[in-house]
């Protein structure tokens, strides 16, 4: 088969795709996929990768692979994919997880996306998410698209609600030991993201050198400035140093050493 | 004061609702095996309701996954703690000597539901000479019911555990079965629905009624591969378990009547059972 950046490269062969109502009742099917990884835990991989180079977002799926080498539980992200004007991938952190589930069994690789535009087909029948030619991401397990209605649109956060009470509930009812969330990069969507976890008390990692919303996190916990995130179960991980990663997720029980 | 009663975790939901919760509360079970146990046996003896304790228990000992049943119990309206004997005895025992399985009654609202400083939780309180409650030893229930005016019907019990099994199959990869026992109308529909979906069905026979019926309906089993049929004996009933796949890690056994001079000592005899299972893999 000839892979492109619009083959579908997970283990099943196809991505489920769910919908969901950001006020709506709490998608039971798509949250069941979850359970189907080997170990109780989970991820999200929240950011994004502006002002990153080529070779920047290369090296960021290397360090998340080399962290997350034996890895066995949910790698949960936004759902989307970007291609470049040559129909070439366009990585993002939204590539993470199934780069990351491509390299080590037992993990399932989720997503979700907020309907900020009307969908479409578009060419042989591609899926289009917006006017910007973003797409369904084809190496996740399965995928939640949240609208708000038939009619409407959301912004860019409007799944965050939607994935924190999904993971509350993996936590409450599941028997999920752990869940956590890193930061890399991203600008106010994230940082809303990395205060909510921060706020739940569950292991918050902000990557240092990453850019942006990230790392002015960290300025502000380094400078004491007022709104800096506090707390034991907020770290800071240099993007030069993924073992150093992989450490304190094996410390807060994300990765199992047997 | 009084002993406050127990009533486990419960649920609350609507015919057609889907409940995440419910279903994730599931996925905590040590495996991944959904069992549905339907049937009757109404105004049976105390013997011959020991009987089918007994014969559940001992088939099912080492059982680990998720049972789904009735979720009530019945209990004398003279005396709360004289246990009415009955078909939803059945599956707390098991949870009881099997403490790594999960256990959700569904409970169809069939009329109002209330507080009682004596039974605490009351399901029903027709002019019978018992009182109707959740059992108390299971890990939650779920009351079903149309809308807040209008009750549920006994189909709906049926009708959700086929839905939530439905989405661990689907979505999760889970094994699932139906056992039938005795029953009337109600449990005919569920035989009839899960025989159709294909899904397996295990009808145990010499209970009676509709679960005889269908056993001996040799039409209906060629039409349905798989529908299988035990009889009420617990060799028969925990080969056909361990052969369906149910009680995963332990092999078929042939000479289960003869341990202990005929009587049976079953959790010596389970663990032996799966030790050589795992000795052999």
């Amino acid at each position: 088969m000839n892979i492109t950046a619009q083959t579908v490269i997970n283990k099943s062969g196809k991505v489920d795709l769910f919908v969901s109502e950001s006020s709506g009742v709490l998608p039971a099917n798509y949250m069941l996929v979850a359970t189907k990884a080997k170990s109780k835990v989970a991820l999200r991989i929240a950011g994004g990768c502006k002002n990153m180079s080529e070779q920047d977002k290369l090296d960021m799926l290397d360090f998340f692979a080399t962290a997350l080498i034996g890895y066995s539980g949910v790698l949960f992200s936004g759902a989307t994919r970007q291609l470049t004007a040559d129909g070439l991938l366009d990585p993002m952190v939204t590539d993470v997880p199934g780069y990351v589930a491509q390299k080590n069994d037992g993990i399932i690789a989720l997503g979700t996306a907020p309907r900020t535009d009307a969908w479409s087909l578009q060419g042989e029948s591609a899926f289009i998410l917006d006017g910007y030619g973003t797409r369904p991401n084809p190496t996740m397990d399965a995928i939640l698209l949240v609208q708000d209605g038939p009619d409407a649109t959301l912004d860019w956060d409007g799944d965050v609600p939607v994935y924190l009470k999904i993971m509350e509930s993996w936590r409450s009812y599941a028997g999920f030991e752990h869940v956590g969330l890193i930061s890399w990069n991203g600008g106010a969507v994230t940082e809303a993201e990395f205060r909510a976890t921060a706020n739940r008390k569950w292991p918050t990692i902000l990557i240092q050198g990453s850019g942006r919303a990230t790392d002015d996190a960290i300025q502000a916990i380094v400078g004491e400035l007022p709104g800096a995130l506090q707390g034991d179960h907020v770290y800071v991980v240099d993007k030069s140093d993924p073992l150093a990663l992989r450490q304190l997720l094996i410390d807060n029980g994300f990765i199992l050493i047997i | 004061m009084f002993d406050s009663p127990v009533v486990p975790k419960s649920f609350f939901m609507n015919v057609g609702e889907n409940s995440a919760n419910i279903a994730l509360s599931l996925t905590v079970a040590k495996e991944k095996v959904i069992v549905r146990i339907t049937g009757g046996c109404g105004y049976m003896s105390v013997e011959d309701a020991n009987g089918l304790y007994d014969l559940y228990s001992q088939a099912f000992s080492g059982f680990n996954g998720v049972m789904l049943f009735g979720g009530t119990r019945m209990v004398s309206r003279i005396d709360r703690n004289t246990v009415i004997p009955g078909i939803t005895e059945v599956v707390p025992r098991i949870k009881h000597e099997n403490p790594g399985c999960v256990v959700l009654g569904v409970v169809p609202r069939t009329e109002d539901v209330k507080l009682d400083t004596t039974y605490g939780f009351i399901i029903s309180d027709d002019n019978n000479p018992w009182i109707t409650i959740p059992h108390p030893d299971q890990d939650f229930f779920v009351i079903v019911q149309r809308s807040v005016d209008q009750s549920a019907d006994w189909n709906d019990e049926w009708q959700e555990c086929y839905n939530v099994t439905k989405r661990l199959r689907t979505y999760c990869d889970w094994t699932s079965l139906l056992i039938a026992y005795n029953g009337g109308g109600v449990t005919e529909k569920e035989i009839l629905t899960i025989a159709a979906a294909g899904w397996p069905v295990l009808l145990v026979n010499g209970g009676g009624r509709k679960t005889d019926e269908y056993a001996a309906n040799e039409e209906f089993l060629a039409a349905h591969p798989n529908v299988r049929v035990c009889e009420k004996n617990v060799r028969d009933f925990r080969n056909t378990l361990i052969e369906m796949g149910i009680l995963l890690g332990f092999r078929k056994s042939l000479n289960l009547q003869v341990v202990n001079g005929g009587k049976i000592n079953l959790r010596e005899y389970i663990n032996y059972e799966h030790n050589s299972t795992n000795s052999n893999k």
